[in-house]
């Protein structure tokens, strides 16, 4: 059973880096983009993890994770806080992607 | 006890799928925000699963705790669409994504502790962080500190006008 459910890990991994980047590529909302990096974000550490582990240096991945982990948690929150100042200072006006779309038909 | 682990790792896998799908699907910004606090913790369990504790640990606390509330709490700030509510069936799938990822992650971490023991260790890592990479600390530090510096900034600039 070891011979299928490791290689599942590398395969999740990848399904889920690639969800991340079809979001990316289909929402137009700054959240939501946001939100689908972060599933890019989560795909890519798994597989750093995983590629330490089959190629045996555990330590080195795990160090990289972490940086990447801290780098991640700083560039979420300095996203985050830039898309609500642009959303208070009124250069947007709602962030519903339906009611942007409404706004441009308009 | 190995076979159970990789029900484990098995089951973890297609609940990171079906969370990640989740986040990319769902109308709600909110529920879209918390599916992302579940993969985080199934993507915990899972580097748990792997033999990182610390890194899960590190995942849990500071990406999922820190980050990613931080993410719901601002996106609860904003303008909620006005359909999220139409579809009871994304509250249940809340619900019951808290329950299997909590279960997942019990089961797994009980199931990796005898199996894994630790194979990272804290100190082995802290180690190699301090001699190979003392000069990426000291930017990552600069760096976390500037993130909040002009994090802190940016939002109190609103306030002002």
């Amino acid at each position: 059973m070891i011979f299928l459910v490791y290689p599942l890990v590398l395969l999740s991994s990848i399904a889920v880096i690639t969800l991340g980047v079809i979001g990316l590529l289909i929402h137009r909302n700054p959240i939501r983009m946001l939100l689908s990096l972060e599933v890019s974000f989560n795909g890519v550490l798994l597989l750093l993890l995983y590629s330490g582990w089959v190629v045996g240096k555990p330590v080195f991945s795990s160090s990289l994770a972490l940086f990447a982990i801290a780098i991640s948690s700083s560039e979420l929150a300095l996203m985050v806080s830039i898309i609500m100042a642009l959303f208070r200072e009124g250069y947007m006006k709602t962030l519903d992607q339906n009611e942007l779309e409404v706004e441009e038909e308009k | 006890m190995r076979i159970l682990l990789e029900l484990g790792i098995l089951i973890a896998t297609v609940l990171i799928i079906i969370f990640s799908a989740f986040v990319i699907s769902h109308k709600s910004m909110i529920y879209s925000a918390l599916f992302l606090a579940f993969l985080g913790l199934a993507n915990a369990s899972l580097f748990f699963a792997l033999g990182y504790p610390l890194v899960a640990f590190v995942q849990v606390v500071v990406y999922v705790g820190a980050s990613v509330l931080f993410l719901i709490i601002s996106v609860s700030l904003l303008k909620e669409p006005k359909y999220w509510a139409t579809n009871k069936l994304y509250p249940i799938a809340g619900i019951l994504g808290v329950i299997s990822v909590g279960l997942i992650f019990i089961y797994v971490f009980g199931a990796a502790a005898n199996i894994h023991p630790s194979i990272t260790s804290y100190l082995s890592t802290a180690s190699q962080i301090l001699s190979v990479g003392d000069y990426a600390v000291v930017l990552l530090f600069l760096l976390l500190v500037l993130s909040m510096v002009i994090s802190v900034t940016v939002s109190l600039g609103g306030e002002k006008k």
